[in-house]
C-alpha cells in the first residue's frame, strides 16, 4: 500500500546541526521533560549496544504489539512455543487495528509507554531507528545467536539503518502480475509468461479491452508499491538522486515509465481515476472479472484464490530489466523497554527457524526465513504463488530520503492529475520531480 | 446571557450572607465539571500550546523553534486549501442542517401517524456505521455506475465526476453530512419544542391565531435558545469536519478534499510533524473562537429565553 | 345502567387537510428511503458470501444468505468481552456525565458567583480543539496516574462534557425564573432546587442529553484506542476496527459485527424517543 512506502521515505535526518536549536531543545526538553514528554529517560540515541543484556530467569511480563487479527492464531502458536522455553516470561499479545496502529504507536512512544516488542514495516524503520525509538537487534547477530544468512539480502537491508540491523524480518511481499484466465480464454490469448515485456503487456491490454462489455484490459492504479514504482525501476529509473537530495523522477527513465502508464488511461485500457475512486480495482473490479490484468502484491493471492473468477499470477513484465518492489515487516523492540533481557530472548526466538515454521504453517503470511516459503506457496491453492518467491531475486527496496519522505504526497497528486488526463503524459515525470524537489528543499 | 436582578442595590449583612452562600453553592456545583475539565483539558491544552512552538516528530524530544511554525502558517498553501475547503463545507452545512432539522422536528412533533417510525428512520444515519455510509454514498455518486449520474444522463446532461473534483466533491460532501447529521439535530429540536409550554398555544388559539401565526409568534421565538445552541455547536463542529469527508474523498493515501482537521492529522501522524500540526490546531481554535464570540455577542439581539 | 362512555360524533376530516397529510407522508417517505438505504445495505451485506463483496455495484440482495458471518465475528477476537466492556463503560460514563454537566449547567445558569460567565466560556474552548491534539498529553497524564489500560482511564477523562453544560444551560435559562424564586422563598437549597424543580422541568433536554451521551460513549473510538492496549480492555468500537485488515477487509463480517454492536442502540432509541416526546406540559405555577 502506498502508505507503507510513503513511510519508507519519511526518515528525519539525525543531521540537524543547528546548535541553537539543540540548546533550545535541551531547555524545552527540560521543561517538557518535567511533564514527561518525549522518550523515557532510559534510552537516548540508538547506542550500538554491543553487550547483549541477559535475561536472569525472573518472572516478567512483556507486551507484543501487532495489527492483523487474521494472524492471531499464528502469533499465539508462536508465543505458546516460546512459553515452553521460557516459562517465566509472559508475553501479552496486544492487537491494534491496522489503520490506527501507527497513531497508537507514535502516541505510545511519545507518551513514554509503548509495546516492548512490536511489528514495524520496512517503511517506518528509518525514522524510528534514527530517532532512537528502537533497540538495536545487532547484538543478537554479533553474539552469534541470529544468523543473517537465513534471510534474503534485499529484505535484511530494509531493516538496517546506518549499518546496524534493527529488526529481524518476519514476512515479506513482492509484486506480481495477476490475470483473469477466463478473460484470456475468451479472447483466445496466451497467458502471460515470465518473458513478457512492456510491449507484450500493452498489446494484451489492448486485445482484452472490450468497452461494450465493460471490460478493461489492465488495472493501473496510483499505488507506488503495486504499480508505478515497479515500472520506474524496470526502466532503470530511480525516485531520488544518488545523494538522496533531489528527485530523479524527471529523468528520462522515470518519465518514460510514467508516460507509458499514463497512456493506458488515454487509450481507455484501464478504468479512469474517477471510477477507481469509487471502486478500487484490486478490491472490486478485478476479482469481479471486469479487469483482465493487474499488477498486485503477494498479499492478495490468498483472497484471489477464493474468488469465483479464475485468477492466476505471472511475473511482472520486464522493461529494460526485471524489477519488483520488496517490502515487509519485522519484529523490533522499543528502546524504552524495562525488560531488555526478556525482549532479546523473544526476538531471538522469533528469528529462529522454529518460530518461522510455525508462522508459515499458519498460512497467514509469507515468511522471510529462507527455505520455508514453500509452506506459504502450498497454502495458496489455485495460484502460481511461487512467482512471488522467485521475484525476490530481482527485487528492489525503495530508496528513503533523509529529510522526510513527505515528497511522496505532492508526487501522488501530480500522478493522479496526469492519469486523469490533465497533464500530457511525457510531462508527468518532470512535473512530479518539480513537486518533489519543492518538498525536499523545504524539509 | 441574562443575569437576574432580583436583589436591590442596597447591600445589607443578610443579603451579603445570602449572596456568599449562593456563590459557594455555585462553585460547589460547578466544581466537578471545572476541576475535571481543568485536569483533562486545560493542562492538556497548555502542553499542546507549548508544543506548538516546537518541531516534534513524537519519537524523540521536541526541538524548540520559537514562532517559526506560526510564521510558516501564512505561507502554507496546503493549509490555505484545507481552510478554504473547510469553509466551503461548513457554511452551507450549518445553515442547511438547522433549517432541515427544524422542519423535520416540526413535522415529527405534530400528531401525524407513524411519527415514531419516522423519527427512527431519520435518526438511522446517526447509528449507521461509517463504512456503510461511505459505500452507499460513493455508489450513489459513482460517475459511471451510480443512480445520480444515471438520472442526470437521462435528462440529457453529462454527469460530473463527483468525488474527484473539489467543487462537486464539496457539494457531495455537504449532502452526505446533511444526511448524517439532521437526525441528531432533530433530537435537540424535539426537546426544544417539548419545552414550550402548551399554554402559550392554547392562549393564542383562543385568540384565533392560525398555525403559521402560532409558529411565528410562539414557536420560533421560544426556539431561539435551541437555534442558538445548534448554530454555535454547528459552527464549532463543522469547522472540524474530518472523518466522513476523508472516507468519501480519499484516493490511496491522498485526500482529494482535505479539510483542516485532516491536515492536522496528516501533518502530525503521517508526516511526523506534530509540532506544526498543533500550531495549525491552535490557528483553527482561534478562528472558531472568533466565530463563537461573535455569535455570543449577537445573541442579545435575537435570542429570547422567555416570552 | 350501561357505563359506556359517550363520545362526540366524529367530524369528517376536511379534504384539504387530508391531502396535506398524505402529501407530507409522501415527502417524508421519499426522503426517508435515502435514510433507510445504507442501513438496509449494511444488514444485507452482513449476510453475503465473499464473492458478493467483489461486485462494484452494491446490491441489496445477497446471492446466498450466509448466516455464518455472524458466527465468524467471534473467531479471532474476544467480541463478547468487548461488548461487556462497552456496556459497563457506557453506563458509568453516561450517568457520571449527565450529573456532572447538569450540576454545572444549573450553577452557570441560576446561581451567581464571581467569574461565572468567564469560566463558562472557557469550558466552550474544549469543544474547539480536535482530540488528536490532546491525545499525547492525556496519555501522559494517564501514565502518571497509573491509569493506562484500566477502566478508570477509559471512564474518568470523558466525564466532562462542555457540550452538555452548554446544552443544559440553554434549557435551564429557558425555565421561568419564578420557579426558582418560589423555591428560594421556601428556603430550599440550590441542590434541592436543582433536583426537585429544574431537572424534572428540563426533562426533554436531560433525556436528550442522556441519550446522546450514551450514543457518543458507545461509539467513542479515539480515546479508547489511545488509553487501552490489552485485548481484555478493548471496547466495541476498537474491536470492530480489528475486522479491517491491513490488506483485505471482509465487509460482510465487519458489518455483521457492526450490526451486533448497533442493535442495542436501536432498542434504546426506541425507548428514548418515547420519553422525549411524552414531555411535561408546564401548566403555570402552583
Amino acid at each position: 500500500m502506498n502508505d507503507q512506502i510513503s513511510r519508507t521515505l519519511q526518515s528525519l535526518a539525525a543531521r540537524r546541526t543547528d546548535r541553537r536549536a539543540v540548546v533550545k531543545g535541551a531547555a524545552a526538553g527540560l521543561a517538557l521533560g518535567a511533564f514527561g514528554l518525549g522518550r523515557s529517560a532510559s534510552a537516548q540515541e540508538s547506542t550500538p549496544a554491543t553487550d547483549l543484556p541477559a535475561y536472569n530467569g525472573e518472572e516478567v511480563t512483556i507486551t507484543y504489539g501487532y495489527w492483523d487479527s487474521t494472524q492471531t492464531p499464528g502469533v499465539e502458536a508462536q508465543l505458546a512455543a516460546f512459553k515452553e522455553k521460557f516459562p517465566n516470561i509472559t508475553v501479552e499479545p496486544q492487537i491494534t487495528p491496522w489503520a490506527d496502529y501507527w497513531t497508537k504507536l507514535q502516541t505510545s512512544v511519545a507518551g513514554g509507554q509503548a509495546f516492548d516488542v512490536f511489528w514495524l514495516n520496512a517503511a517506518n524503520v528509518p525514522i524510528y531507528a534514527s530517532q532512537g525509538a528502537l533497540l538495536s537487534s545487532q547484538p543478537l547477530i554479533d553474539a552469534g545467536k541470529v544468523d543473517p544468512a537465513n534471510y534474503p539480502d534485499s529484505l535484511k537491508a530494509l531493516y538496517a539503518y546506518n549499518g546496524e540491523q534493527f529488526g529481524i524480518p518476519r514476512d515479506f511481499d513482492t509484486i506480481g502480475l495477476f490475470y483473469n484466465k477466463d478473460l484470456f480464454d475468451k479472447a483466445g490469448l496466451d497467458y502471460p509468461t515470465g518473458d513478457w515485456t512492456w510491449d507484450d503487456f500493452r498489446t494484451a491490454a489492448e486485445a482484452l479491452t472490450d468497452a461494450d462489455s465493460g471490460i478493461w484490459g489492465a488495472g493501473i492504479t496510483t499505488s507506488l508499491q503495486e504499480t508505478w514504482g515497479n515500472f520506474i525501476y524496470q526502466n532503470d529509473g530511480h525516485f531520488l538522486s544518488d545523494d538522496l537530495t533531489t528527485s530523479a523522477l524527471g529523468e528520462p527513465e522515470a518519465a518514460e515509465a510514467l508516460a507509458y502508464l499514463a497512456n493506458f488511461f488515454t487509450d481507455n485500457l484501464t478504468p479512469s481515476i474517477a471510477i477507481q475512486q469509487a471502486n478500487a480495482i484490486p478490491d472490486t473490479l478485478f476479482p469481479a472479472g471486469q479487469v483482465a490484468l493487474l499488477p498486485g502484491g503477494s498479499w492478495r493471492a490468498g483472497v484471489y484464490a477464493q474468488a469465483d473468477a479464475n485468477i492466476d499470477v505471472a511475473p511482472l513484465p520486464k522493461g529494460k530489466k526485471a524489477a519488483t518492489i520488496i517490502h515487509g515487516l519485522a519484529n523490533v523492540a522499543w528502546s524504552g523497554t524495562q525488560q531488555p533481557g526478556a525482549v532479546y530472548e523473544l526476538l531471538n526466538f522469533f528469528a529462529s527457524e522454529e518460530a518461522q515454521t510455525i508462522f508459515a504453517q499458519s498460512g497467514t503470511g509469507l515468511p522471510a526465513f529462507n527455505g520455508i516459503q514453500n509452506l506459504w506457496v502450498d497454502a495458496v491453492e489455485g495460484l502460481d504463488a511461487q512467482v512471488f518467491i522467485d521475484a525476490v531475486d530481482y527485487s528492489v527496496g525503495t530508496e528513503s530520503a533523509p529529510d522526510g519522505g513527505t515528497w511522496i504526497n505532492p508526487v501522488l497528486e501530480v500522478i493522479i492529475d496526469g492519469f486523469s488526463g490533465n497533464i500530457p503524459a511525457e510531462e508527468i515525470g518532470p512535473r512530479a520531480a518539480e513537486a518533489a524537489d519543492a518538498e525536499l528543499a523545504a524539509s | 446571557m441574562r443575569s437576574a436582578q432580583h436583589l436591590s442595590d442596597h447591600p445589607s449583612p443578610r443579603r451579603h450572607r445570602a449572596q456568599r452562600s449562593e456563590a459557594i453553592w455555585g462553585y460547589l456545583m460547578a466544581a466537578p465539571m471545572v476541576i475535571g475539565y481543568a485536569i483533562f483539558f486545560v493542562i492538556a491544552l497548555g502542553a499542546s500550546f507549548v508544543l506548538s512552538f516546537t518541531d516534534w516528530n513524537m519519537l524523540s524530544n521536541p526541538v524548540w523553534t520559537g514562532i517559526s511554525n506560526y510564521r510558516k502558517l501564512f505561507d502554507d498553501h496546503d493549509f490555505a486549501v484545507a481552510l478554504r475547503n473547510t469553509f466551503a463545507i461548513a457554511i452551507p452545512n450549518v445553515i442547511l442542517r438547522i433549517v432541515c432539522s427544524l422542519l423535520l422536528a416540526m413535522a415529527l412533533n405534530s400528531k401525524i401517524r407513524f411519527r415514531a417510525f419516522y423519527r427512527i428512520l431519520f435518526f438511522l444515519p446517526v447509528l449507521t456505521m461509517p463504512v456503510a455510509t461511505a459505500t452507499i454514498w460513493k455508489w450513489l455518486f459513482d460517475p459511471s455506475f451510480g443512480p445520480i449520474n444515471a438520472f442526470i444522463r437521462r435528462l440529457g446532461f453529462a454527469g460530473p465526476e463527483w468525488l474527484t473534483h473539489p467543487g462537486t466533491a464539496t457539494i457531495a460532501v455537504i449532502v452526505v453530512l446533511l444526511w448524517s447529521g439532521v437526525g441528531y439535530d432533530m433530537i435537540i429540536f424535539l426537546a426544544g419544542l417539548q419545552a414550550i409550554p402548551r399554554d402559550y398555544y392554547d392562549a393564542t388559539a383562543v385568540d384565533g391565531a392560525s398555525a403559521f401565526q402560532q409558529f411565528r409568534d410562539v414557536t420560533l421565538p421560544l426556539l431561539t435558545p435551541t437555534i442558538f445552541f445548534l448554530s454555535v455547536i454547528g459552527v464549532i463542529s463543522s469547522l472540524q469536519v474530518f472523518d466522513l469527508v476523508y472516507v468519501m474523498t480519499r484516493l490511496q493515501s491522498t485526500n482529494l478534499l482535505p479539510t483542516v482537521v485532516f491536515y492536522i492529522y496528516d501533518e502530525g501522524f503521517t508526516n511526523f510533524r506534530m509540532g506544526y500540526a498543533i500550531t495549525v490546531a491552535w490557528a483553527l481554535l482561534a478562528i472558531i473562537l472568533v466565530f463563537t464570540i461573535i455569535q455570543f455577542r449577537l445573541q442579545r439581539r435575537w435570542v429570547n429565553y422567555d416570552l | 345502567m350501561s357505563t359506556t362512555i359517550i363520545t362526540p360524533p366524529r367530524r369528517p376530516v376536511p379534504l384539504g387537510k387530508r391531502l396535506r397529510g398524505i402529501l407530507l407522508h409522501v415527502v417524508l417517505l421519499t426522503v426517508g428511503i435515502i435514510f433507510l438505504l445504507p442501513f438496509l445495505w449494511s444488514i444485507s451485506t452482513s449476510l453475503k458470501p465473499l464473492n458478493d463483496l467483489f461486485q462494484p455495484r452494491p446490491s441489496l440482495i445477497p446471492s446466498t444468505i450466509r448466516w455464518e458471518n455472524y458466527r465468524d465475528v467471534f473467531d479471532n477476537v474476544p467480541f463478547v468481552r468487548f461488548y461487556l466492556n462497552t456496556i459497563f463503560v457506557t453506563i458509568v460514563r453516561t450517568i457520571g456525565t449527565v450529573f456532572i454537566a447538569s450540576l454545572a449547567a444549573f450553577a452557570f445558569s441560576q446561581l451567581r458567583f464571581p467569574g461565572r460567565d468567564a469560566i463558562f466560556f472557557c469550558l466552550l474552548a474544549g469543544l474547539m480543539v480536535p482530540d488528536q491534539v490532546l491525545m499525547v498529553p492525556r496519555f501522559i497524564i494517564m501514565r502518571e496516574f497509573g491509569w493506562l489500560d484500566t477502566y478508570q482511564g477509559l471512564i474518568v477523562p470523558l466525564l466532562f462534557s462542555s457540550f452538555g453544560v452548554f446544552l443544559l444551560r440553554q434549557f435551564f435559562l429557558g425555565i421561568p425564573k419564578d420557579f426558582h424564586e418560589a423555591a428560594k422563598l421556601e428556603g430550599a437549597s440550590p441542590l434541592r432546587v436543582y433536583w426537585d424543580i429544574y431537572l424534572p422541568l428540563a426533562r426533554p433536554a436531560v433525556a436528550s442529553f442522556t441519550f446522546l451521551s450514551l450514543l457518543a460513549s458507545w461509539n467513542e473510538f479515539l480515546w479508547a484506542l489511545t488509553v487501552t492496549s490489552s485485548n481484555d480492555m478493548k471496547v466495541l468500537s476498537v474491536g470492530i476496527a480489528l475486522f479491517q485488515g491491513q490488506y483485505f477487509t471482509n465487509n460482510a463480517i465487519l458489518l455483521a459485527a457492526a450490526n451486533l454492536a448497533t442493535f442495542p442502540l436501536l432498542i434504546v432509541f426506541l425507548f428514548f424517543q418515547k420519553q422525549l416526546v411524552e414531555g411535561i406540559a408546564l401548566s403555570g405555577l402552583k
